[in-house]
């Protein structure tokens, strides 16, 4: 897309340990919008790799994942962002 | 520096008796009950008092008289060539000065001091250990002749300033009897500071020495200034990873 496609941003699943609660959300460019998903509660160990969806749409977007809490601790060994192509670009 | 007590004993009497009846004539001066007519032989006496403090060292000390005077001839021939005026100030009951001026007397003030040791001071007037009183209850100016006085003497005889220089080690000083200003209780202050003598811990915001890495810690430790080898455990300011941009 080149970066001028607008992306439609749908879910994000991870490998992830930890303890507490892991607060993620997606952001735009210059954080002008963004788009907060539901939190993972994180255990020490766990078999799966949990998807949470996400509705976001944006031509570039970062991921923004961090704990709030005292001896909250998260380890992320993978990430995936599930994005589709929605429009090729802003009207000019 | 010196603190002096003043009074003025003024004498008026226009219409003294001849001076036969006045030689050795005695005159006790007092200070709230001046008489209006010198009578011989009268004995009044007068009282200056205040608290006064006791030097705790023997120091010397000077007690100064000051006499202001002026003796004006009245109508008359003048009574003696030489009129002597015997001054006798029992000061504090143990300083007796006797000065004599001829008269017609120098106009104007005269100093007559006298020194004395603290320690004499003391052993002759009984007092407590911190503070007594020193009354003036012996002042006694003398006015007498050497001679009798062969005509009347008018006019008028004035003694102005009759005044006590008292050494610095007996300034009266003021004592403050009212309690110092404090609150009622504890709520008064503002803030409900409740320290009752205990030190006030405060978490320093700005907690200053090394910063130690400790495997399996999961917060941050904060070093309180005011307890010794105290600490607090708080949280990481949330920790926060960031992707980079996507979608490119």
């Amino acid at each position: 897309m080149g970066g001028e496609g607008i992306l439609h941003y749908g879910a994000v699943r991870m490998r992830v340990v930890g303890s507490g609660s892991l607060q993620m959300k997606f952001q735009s460019l210059d954080e002008t919008t963004e788009y907060s998903i539901l939190a993972l509660t994180m255990t020490a160990t766990t078999d799966r790799e949990p998807t949470r969806l996400a509705n976001f749409k944006s031509q570039r977007a970062s991921l923004e994942l961090k704990t709030t809490e005292i001896n909250e601790i998260f380890k992320i060994q993978k990430i995936i962002v599930f994005a589709r192509a929605m429009f090729s670009s802003y009207p000019g | 520096m010196s603190q002096p007590i003043l009074f003025f004993a003024d004498i008026s009497n226009s219409g003294m008796l001849p001076a036969p009846a006045w030689s050795n004539l005695n005159i006790n001066i007092p200070i709230n009950q001046l008489v209006d007519e010198i009578v011989a032989g009268a004995d009044v006496t007068c009282s200056l008092g205040g608290p006064v403090d006791i030097p705790t060292q023997n120091t010397l000390v000077t007690l100064a008289v000051i006499i202001d005077w002026n003796a004006i001839q009245g109508s008359g021939s003048s009574p003696l060539g030489t009129l002597q005026v015997n001054l006798n100030s029992f000061l504090f009951g143990f300083i007796s000065e006797l000065s004599t001026f001829d008269f017609p007397a120098p106009q104007g003030i005269n100093i007559v001091t006298k020194s004395i040791l603290l320690d004499t001071l003391m052993a002759n007037y009984a007092t407590t250990p911190t503070i007594f009183f020193g009354n003036l209850d012996n002042i006694q100016i003398s006015l007498s002749v050497s001679q009798t006085v062969p005509g009347t003497f008018g006019g008028t005889v004035e003694f102005r300033g009759y005044s006590f220089t008292v050494p610095n080690a007996f300034i009266t000083t003021l004592i403050l009897q009212e309690d110092p200003l404090l609150p009622a209780d504890e709520s008064a202050i503002d803030g409900g500071i409740d320290a009752n003598g205990v030190p006030i811990e405060v978490l320093s915001v700005d907690s200053s020495g090394l910063y130690v890495l400790t495997p399996g810690k999961t917060d941050d430790t904060l070093y309180t200034r005011n307890v010794a080898q105290a600490t607090d455990d708080v949280a990481i300011p949330d920790p926060t990873i960031k992707t980079a941009l996507l979608g490119d």
